[in-house]
């Protein structure tokens, strides 16, 4: 569980510099040093995305149909606002 | 956390500005049954829903009223387009335009604006269920209605769609219902809430 909670406190920290470069670039469209910057911090987000998303499940619905799985799986808990304090 | 997509959910192009039509189906934007309400309702619920899978639709329901909204805010845009001072006093859009001037402002056929009073979070699963249920058939008949006043092809094909939305959602919350029902006890049914109680219905 321990290794569930650092890959996904690391998709936070990546999500967040993605969105801040995001937020940037409406303002500076020709910033080439943020282009750059953003591309590498989406290519590093995709690839521990799907990592944990194929261990835990899928963040976005969109994901959510495996094609090798029976059942639709968005559906499972928890939910992003519920915390099992036994596993902190 | 939400991810916007640069897209409506089904298309609107209204070519013929119409400044009365607008000030009508601004109220599925900010009235009583309009879909800001809906999403608010539904998202706002998921936190005392006890069960996944109810918690899931009303995520993926209350994410769709979103897009529905845009797509009524889209028509009011379009329907209030290049208006002259002429046309606004005749149409009686002056009323919406001294306050809001062509801008799209969440308020009801009627002026009043929106309020949180039109949703509801009981924090019983049963209440909140049925509080969506109706919110669906208040909705669709909104939408009867318009589809009554309004007789320009452009208008009526996207609010023909959210319509059958409705209907759609309607189904979905009273299977919702049904699996909920399904789950409780039927010796203690209303003696507990499974959305408080820590063993009701288990």
């Amino acid at each position: 569980m321990a290794e569930k909670n650092i890959t996904k406190r690391k998709l936070y920290e990546l999500q967040f510099c993605i969105h801040e470069l995001e937020l940037y670039l409406d303002t500076h469209p020709t910033c080439q040093r943020t282009l750059e910057l953003l591309r590498k911090f989406r290519t590093a987000y995709q690839e521990l995305l799907a990592l944990y998303e194929k261990e835990y499940g899928p963040f976005i619905m969109e994901r959510s149909e495996v094609p090798a799985e029976k059942k639709w799986r968005w559906i499972d808990g928890p939910w992003p606002w519920e915390i099992n304090w036994t596993e902190e | 956390m939400w991810k916007y997509e640069k897209k409506l959910q089904y298309p609107v192009k209204i070519k013929n500005p119409n400044p009365k039509y607008a000030q009508i189906i601004i109220s599925q934007y900010g009235g009583p049954d309009g879909e800001l309400g809906a999403s608010m309702r539904y998202l706002t619920q998921r936190y005392s829903m006890p069960y996944d899978d109810v918690k899931g639709l009303l995520t993926d329901i209350g994410t769709e009223e979103l897009a529905h909204l845009e797509m009524v805010s889209a028509m009011v845009h379009q329907l209030t387009r290049k208006l002259t001072p002429e046309e606004i006093k005749k149409s009686g859009f002056d009323t919406y335009f001294v306050d809001h001037t062509a801008a799209v402002y969440p308020i009801a056929a009627s002026g009043l604006p929106w309020r949180a009073e039109y949703i509801q979070a009981k924090g019983d699963i049963l209440a909140d269920l049925h509080e969506d249920l109706a919110a669906e058939q208040k909705a669709r008949v909104t939408y009867d209605n318009l589809l009554r006043l309004i007789d320009d092809p452009d208008i009526l094909e996207p609010l023909k769609f959210l319509r059958e939305r409705e209907i759609v959602h309607y189904q979905r919350f009273g299977e919702a219902l049904r699996l909920t029902t399904d789950r409780l006890n039927s010796k203690n049914f209303y003696a507990c809430n499974p959305s408080f109680d820590a063993n009701c219905g288990k």
